[in-house]
């Protein structure tokens, strides 16, 4: 019993697999990315643009305006896009734990719009020379000032509450996008002006200096909630019973939110509110792998990052040559998903008493 | 090793508990029964430190139960709550393994694995250790939780109702290895309603009313139908078990 049991379940053959196929979809797409679009590059010219990068020759001739796209245009979008996606899903990953909530994520729960409310106050108030990781930090503190809050409005006891937590984000996000459009439209300056596209979630004002504060803030963000894993998992039995085993909770807490609203921070600042991609991603690995988030964190990043890249590819493509914002779809992927999931857990929890 | 000393508890300004006092010796079981209401999952609860008392003093092997190192008190008292729900689809195994948490971190050395496959076929999960936690029975939660308290391999279980979704079997499976682990230098303190259950397992009975613990001693002394029926209001005797002699309560 005991030898097919392992062989039905075998977890490490099953980790490979799972890491391998994600790995090799994210290059996949990001491959892809790097190709279509108004200048088409074919994957010959891509492979023969990236060897050029190494020092090798490989013969696919590209033409400097085609190099130019690739590098300067294309190649950080798609930096952004993975570092942001992947950032998302690991905070919808440590939100989820921490509220034991199949439901939290960033958006849902108004850590998305706190963050672009603190990023653009930031801009507004910032003048020409503000530096670049203003944005992005102000971005972390406006989503951690709205965790905080929702945690606080929604706990009961040692529970938090289902509805009141996305109540309670509802009421966040719409402060925040308040405070965002108040900005937009009142602050009729230069440097304000693209950022009614940017409110909407999109890869477009890619740099690499942007792309890569994402990913200087993302990868600790990452590894803070990668070495909390083991207490995640054990927070998913409850607060009580976590306290019990030894979990010092209010610290995990703390520092779970804390790298959430990094994640999003950083990636609201560069692209705007992507909402979503912390609640699918992480979905779509947990009926893989299960949720252990020891893997679930490292591998929900890579489906956050794939899912992201994916979703751009249609949002340049599907109508060009107008762009369609990148939020849009995450939100027309996402919605659904939540609905099945807010009936799932109403059905678990027998109502919402 | 359990040690309470004048405790008061006050909820929503009405005293929950008046000065209970309580001993649970190392290498002994402690039953708490009495009537809903009684106060007993609350002294469990201050005994795991999710409450703070009033006053009084709690103490569990020497150790204060609450404001310590968390990750210190996890290695001395292991908690088997009331209720739980834990809507996410662990496998029992992985949920036998959240036991020992507190000695490694995790549960991945190979000591670790030996003793979460040992209390898995102690509380008899062994075939159940792959089936996802949310697709169990009630009964078969219970196990699997009662599992990863067992993991946990502390000095103390602290036990709220251990057999309330079980079956016969299951009761006594569960209640003999509560005993087991008392008579291996443990104490356990176990809220039980099956009266007879506490009777035959428990070293001590303490009868709890009304936020007071009525009588404290060996089944013989507690286990009385004066006594029992003033408490539960209904009318209760014991008699002996025609062949063993055991004494049986029936109401």
């Amino acid at each position: 019993m005991k030898a097919s049991g392992r062989r039905l379940y075998d977890p490490v053959r099953r980790r490979r697999l799972v890491f391998s196929s994600l790995s090799a979809t994210m290059a996949a797409l990001a491959l892809l990315n790097l190709g279509m679009g108004a200048v088409s590059i074919s994957p010959g010219q891509v492979l023969g643009l990236i060897a050029e990068r190494t020092g090798l020759d490989i013969g696919a001739e590209a033409t400097a305006a085609q190099a130019s796209v690739l590098w300067s245009i294309r190649a950080p979008r798609i930096l952004l896009g993975a570092a942001a996606g992947g950032g998302l899903a690991a905070a919808g990953v440590g939100l989820q734990a921490v509220f034991r909530n199949p439901l939290a994520e960033s958006q849902v729960i108004g850590v998305s719009w706190g963050a672009a409310a603190g990023a653009v106050i930031a801009l507004a108030a910032g003048g020409g020379g503000l530096s670049p990781l203003v944005p992005p930090l102000a971005g972390f503190a406006g989503g951690m000032a709205a965790a905080l809050l929702a945690y606080r409005i929604a706990r009961r006891g040692r529970r938090v509450e289902v509805v009141t937590l996305i109540l309670a984000g509802v009421a966040v996000n719409a402060a925040g996008a308040a405070v965002v459009g108040i900005l937009i439209n009142s602050v009729a300056s230069d440097r304000l002006g693209s950022l009614a596209f940017w409110s909407l979630g999109t890869l477009g004002r890619a740099t690499w200096e942007s792309a890569g504060i994402v990913l200087a803030l993302t990868l600790p963000g990452l590894a803070l909630l990668a070495g909390r894993a083991g207490e995640l998992d054990v927070f998913l039995l409850g607060e009580d019973e976590a306290h019990h085993l030894g979990v010092d909770i209010r610290r995990v807490r703390f520092s779970v939110m804390g790298a959430a609203a990094l994640l999003t921070g950083a990636a609201v600042a560069a692209a705007g509110v992507i909402g979503f991609v912390g609640l699918l991603a992480p979905h779509a690995v947990r009926l893989v792998s299960g949720p252990g988030n020891r893997r679930l964190v490292w591998a929900a990043a890579l489906a956050g990052a794939s899912m992201t890249l994916a979703l751009d590819l249609i949002a340049r493509t599907a109508a060009a040559p107008t762009e369609i914002p990148l939020g849009v779809l995450t939100s027309l992927a996402g919605a659904p998903l939540f609905l099945w999931l807010l009936a799932a857990v109403r059905r678990a929890r027998g109502g919402w008493g | 090793m359990i040690s309470v000393a004048g405790l008061r508890y006050r909820a929503g300004g009405r005293m929950i508990l008046h000065g209970i006092d309580l001993q649970v010796e190392a290498g002994s079981l402690t039953a708490l029964v009495g009537p809903n209401g009684a106060g007993k999952s609350t002294l469990m609860r201050i005994l795991a430190g999710d409450l703070t008392p009033a006053a009084g003093t709690v103490r569990l092997g020497g150790l204060p139960a609450t404001g310590g190192k968390p990750r210190e008190m996890a290695r001395v008292r292991a908690v088997l709550p009331q209720t739980y729900n834990l809507e996410f689809g662990f496998r029992v195994r992985e949920v036998a393994a959240m036991g020992r948490f507190p000695h490694r971190g995790g549960g991945d050395g190979r000591n670790d694995r030996g003793i979460v496959e040992q209390v898995l076929a102690d509380t008899e999960m062994t075939e159940l250790a792959d089936r996802l936690f949310t697709d169990l029975s009630a009964g078969e939660r219970a196990r699997a939780m009662f599992a990863r308290v067992l993991a946990q391999q502390t000095p103390i279980l602290l036990l709220d109702e251990p057999t309330a979704a079980l079956d016969i079997r299951h009761r006594h499976l569960v209640m003999g290895l509560a005993q087991r682990a008392a008579r291996r230098g443990g104490a356990v303190a176990a809220v039980v309603h099956d009266l007879n259950l506490a009777g035959e397992y428990a070293d001590r009975v303490g009868v709890m009313n009304r936020g007071r613990m009525t009588a404290f001693g060996s089944p013989a002394e507690t286990l009385r139908p004066d006594l029992l029926t003033g408490v539960y209001g209904r009318r209760i005797e014991v008699i002996r078990h025609p062949e063993t002699g055991r004494r049986l309560v029936v109401s």
